[in-house]
């Protein structure tokens, strides 16, 4: 689902990726370690196709950096979902709210928008919460929101980028519970982490990253 | 496509509610530009009419000999009807005239000296581009070449004075108009640059999320086209209100053409909707 194959990206002549090779296949929990500023968010963005290779190979699902065009972009994203250490929620609207902004982004129908929310905030415990303003729910519960704004357009791989950076150990826990319940129904994970002791715990592959490169 | 409409639509309307306070600044600003644009043409447009009208009323005065039978009065008049720079054109004969006379200076001056002095006469009123003084003096050279004209008289320095002062002035108005409609379209488009600017994060996370370019830009279109409409019909109901005040106080010294009133709609929607597409593609572009 996911290959790069020697894959470097640098910013201003700075090298930050250097020879990254990985593999992610469907159902594959992907963990990958490292400090901070090791390059783990950047390479979840190559994956998200944010940004792109300076050399290498990179293929996402269909997508490779040869074929892909800037048209192909919100196809691809709305296939990989993304979350992230601080939300990036819709500040000004409610949780029902945005989750429903990545169906109504794809053009489904309002019944079914209507359906899949309300399943997805079921799925990750926030069907109470619903309506309210994703400003006033706390850290682990806007996180719930991001990962059920990614999930309802039922992703074949979920990027999660420091997902519980922001939050206390048992809502962390609560998380990495949750992306491995995903998981187990089929999508891929693929999650950056700085906490070894998070990475101890889950199943799947352990790539650890360091200074730009894999040192394992 | 037609889901999309209804959501756009809605969504426009709701990040409208979202973000009220911010919406109701760029109302008032863009209101505000309006504002200065609509009163400046509406001056400019009293002011030329007044000139116009100024011009209009120096008009030409031809008489006539007074041996002209009335079928060759008429028949002279008719002739100069048919020329192009004549707008009207209007018989006064000598006893209109001799009345005239008594009533603008209280004296009959047949009393004074025996009999009516005053010969007739036919008063044109010039076709609008032909009030110029180089026209004028074309038409006085043609008009003393028909049979039965004794003389034509104009007021030749006025004509001269208000031809070059009206002709710099509304050249300085033209200038000052580009100015303000310059400086308008700046500040319109600016204003909802600004407004679009404190949603670049939301903008951003739409993009992560999957949504398109168009998706994300039409509802920012949308509440651009409201605004400016929106500004648009306050800038000229208030202009309207302003006119009708200065009118009640001074005494219709202002017209006020329903073009008028619709040129800040035209110009609102249009900018709302220009100055929209730019910031927000500013933004997902980067």
């Amino acid at each position: 689902m996911i290959e790069l194959k020697d894959v470097c990206y640098s910013v201003k002549g700075e090298l930050i990726l250097e020879d990254i090779n990985l593999v992610v296949e469907a159902g594959d929990f992907v963990s990958i370690l490292g400090p901070s500023g090791a390059g783990k968010s950047t390479l979840l963005n190559l994956m998200h196709m944010k940004i792109f290779p300076v050399s290498g190979y990179l293929r996402v699902i269909e997508y490779n950096i040869s074929n892909v065009s800037p048209k192909h972009i919100p196809l691809l994203r709305r296939k990989v979902g993304m979350v992230y250490q601080d939300f990036k929620l819709l500040e000004d609207r409610d949780a029902y709210e945005n989750i429903a902004f990545a169906l109504w982004a794809t053009g489904v129908r309002r019944k079914t928008i209507k359906k899949r929310v309300l399943y997805v905030l079921a799925e990750v415990g926030l069907s109470h919460k619903r309506y309210s303003q994703v400003t006033k729910l706390s850290g682990g519960e806007q996180q719930r929101v991001s990962i059920a704004r990614a999930l309802v357009n039922e992703p074949y791989i979920l990027l999660a980028d420091e997902p519980t950076g922001n939050l206390d150990p048992e809502t962390s826990h609560e998380i990495i519970e949750l992306l491995k319940r995903i998981n187990q129904k089929g999508t891929a994970v693929v999650m950056a982490t700085h906490k070894s002791d998070i990475v101890d715990t889950l199943p799947g592959i352990t790539y650890r990253l360091n200074q730009g490169r894999m040192v394992e | 496509m037609s889901l999309n409409l209804v959501y756009t639509v809605r969504e426009a309307f709701k990040g409208l509610k979202r973000h009220r306070f911010s919406s109701l600044m760029t109302m008032l600003s863009i209101t505000i530009s309006l504002i200065i644009l609509e009163g400046f043409l509406v001056l400019t447009f009293n002011l030329k009419r007044g000139v116009d009208l100024f011009k209009q009323r120096l008009g030409v005065e031809i008489f006539i000999d007074s041996s002209l039978s009335a079928e060759e009065t008429e028949k002279l008049r008719n002739r100069i009807v048919e020329l192009k720079e004549v707008e009207k054109a209007v018989f006064v004969s000598q006893q209109q005239a001799l009345e005239e006379f008594k009533a603008e200076f209280e004296e009959d001056i047949v009393k004074i000296i025996g009999e009516n002095p005053l010969p007739a006469s036919i008063r044109l009123e010039l076709a609008k581009s032909y009030r110029t003084t180089r026209e004028v003096e074309k038409l006085e050279t043609k008009l003393l070449s028909f049979p039965g004209v004794e003389d034509v008289i104009y007021h030749g320095e006025i004509f001269k004075i208000v031809n070059r002062y009206s002709r710099i002035g509304m050249m300085i108005l033209m200038a000052l108009f580009l100015v303000v409609l310059f400086a308008s379209i700046l500040l319109i488009t600016n204003t909802l640059r600004l407004t679009i600017l404190s949603q670049q994060r939301l903008i951003s996370v739409m993009q992560l999320v999957g949504a398109t370019k168009g998706f994300i830009q039409r509802p920012y279109l949308i509440q651009g086209l409201f605004h400016g409409l929106a500004a648009g019909c306050i800038s000229s109901a208030l202009i309207l209100f302003l006119v009708e005040v200065i009118n009640t106080f001074y005494g219709d010294v202002l017209i006020l053409r329903e073009w008028l009133l619709l040129i800040p709609i035209v110009v609102g929607l249009f900018m709302g909707v220009l100055g929209s597409y730019i910031g927000v593609r500013k933004f997902l572009s980067q």
